[in-house]
C-alpha cells in the first residue's frame, strides 16, 4: 500500500453546489481503485501567480491509499482533462496520513492566511510592531531597515524644514530690519535733505532777494546819482 | 578577529524538524528571497539533508501556486 496526497484547485467562481459536485466526481473516480481517507475543502486562497487568468482558487485536499500506480497516472490525466480543475498535484506520502495532521495543516494555513492579512495591514499602516507574527529574521531585518529608513527620512525632512524655516526667518528678519533701517535712513535722509533743501532754498531765496533788493537799491541809487 | 559573524546553524535541526510539508508556506517563506528565489545553503545555514528536502517542498508549493516562481515586484 502506498499513501498519496492530492491538492487540486477548483475555479473560484463556481458556487458551492458546483464545487460539491466536482468533489463528488473526483471521489467517485478515485474510489474505484483506492481507499479515500479524507477529502476536504481547504478553502478559497489567493494564488501566488495567476492560473488561467484566475487570482484566487478553491483548494481541496485529498488523502488516499492505493496499490496500483498505473491508476494514479490515470487519475492525474483525469484531473488534467477536467476543465473546472485549474491545477492538481499528487504527492506520495511516506507514512499514513492521520486526521490530526490534516486538521493541523488546515489550522496552520488558516493562521497563515490571517497572518498574511495582518502583514499587509502592517505594511499598509507602516506599523511594524507585530511581535506575535514575525519570528522571521529576514522580515525583521526588512522591518528594521524600513523603520530606519523612515526615521532617517523623517529626520532629514525635519532637519531640512527646520533649517529652511530658520533660514527663512533669518532672511525675513534681516530683510525687514534692512528694509526698516533703509526706510528709516531714507526717511531721515529725505527729511534732512528736504529740510536742508528748504532751508537752503529759503536762505538762498532770502539772500538772493536781499542781494537783489540790495543790488536794485544800489542800482537805483546809482541811477539816481 | 575583525570578522566575528553570528554562528549559522541549521534551522530544522535546531527546531527538531525532520519532514518539511510543502503546504506550510509560512515556514517555506523564510527560505526564499523576496523575489521568490530559493536561498543558498551558505546563507540559511541548513544542513545538506534538510536543504534537499526544503528544495523539494518549495518546488511542490510553487507547482500548486502556494508560492511564486518569481516575484519581480517583490512581495
Amino acid at each position: 500500500m502506498r499513501y498519496y496526497e492530492t491538492v487540486y484547485i477548483i475555479n473560484p467562481n463556481f458556487e458551492q453546489s458546483r464545487v460539491d459536485s466536482i468533489i463528488k466526481e473526483v471521489d467517485k473516480f478515485i474510489g474505484e481503485f483506492s481507499k479515500v481517507f479524507s477529502h476536504n475543502m481547504w478553502g478559497k486562497k489567493k494564488l501566488a501567480y495567476q492560473i488561467d487568468g484566475q487570482k484566487y482558487g478553491t483548494f481541496v485536499l485529498l488523502h488516499f491509499e492505493s496499490e496500483s500506480s498505473n491508476r494514479i497516472v490515470d487519475f492525474e490525466s483525469f484531473m488534467k482533462l477536467n476543465s473546472s480543475v485549474l491545477r492538481a498535484q499528487t504527492i506520495r506520502l511516506k507514512s499514513k496520513p492521520t486526521a490530526g495532521s490534516l486538521q493541523e495543516t488546515i489550522a496552520v494555513d488558516s493562521d497563515e492566511s490571517d497572518g498574511a492579512v495582518e502583514k499587509q495591514l502592517s505594511k499598509e499602516s507602516k506599523n511594524n510592531n507585530n511581535p506575535t507574527e514575525e519570528a522571521d529574521d529576514k522580515d525583521e531585518d526588512v522591518a528594521e531597515d524600513f523603520v530606519e529608513e523612515a526615521s532617517d527620512k523623517d529626520e532629514d525632512v525635519a532637519e531640512d524644514s527646520v533649517e529652511e524655516a530658520s533660514d527663512k526667518d533669518e532672511d525675513v528678519a534681516e530683510d525687514s530690519v534692512e528694509e526698516a533701517s533703509d526706510k528709516g535712513e531714507d526717511v531721515a535722509e529725505d527729511s534732512v535733505e528736504e529740510a536742508s533743501d528748504k532751508g537752503e532754498d529759503v536762505a538762498e531765496d532770502s539772500v538772493e532777494e536781499a542781494s537783489d533788493k540790495g543790488e536794485d537799491v544800489a542800482e537805483d541809487s546809482v541811477e539816481v546819482q | 578577529m575583525a570578522f566575528v559573524s553570528k554562528r549559522k546553524y541549521c534551522y530544522f535541526k535546531e527546531n527538531k524538524i525532520t519532514e518539511i510539508d510543502y503546504k506550510d508556506v509560512k515556514l517555506l517563506r523564510r527560505f526564499v528571497t523576496e523575489h521568490g528565489k530559493i536561498m543558498p545553503r551558505r546563507v540559511t545555514g541548513s544542513s545538506s539533508k534538510m536543504h534537499r528536502k526544503l528544495i523539494r517542498a518549495i518546488k511542490r508549493a510553487r507547482n500548486i501556486a502556494l508560492m511564486p516562481y518569481s516575484n519581480i515586484e517583490g512581495d
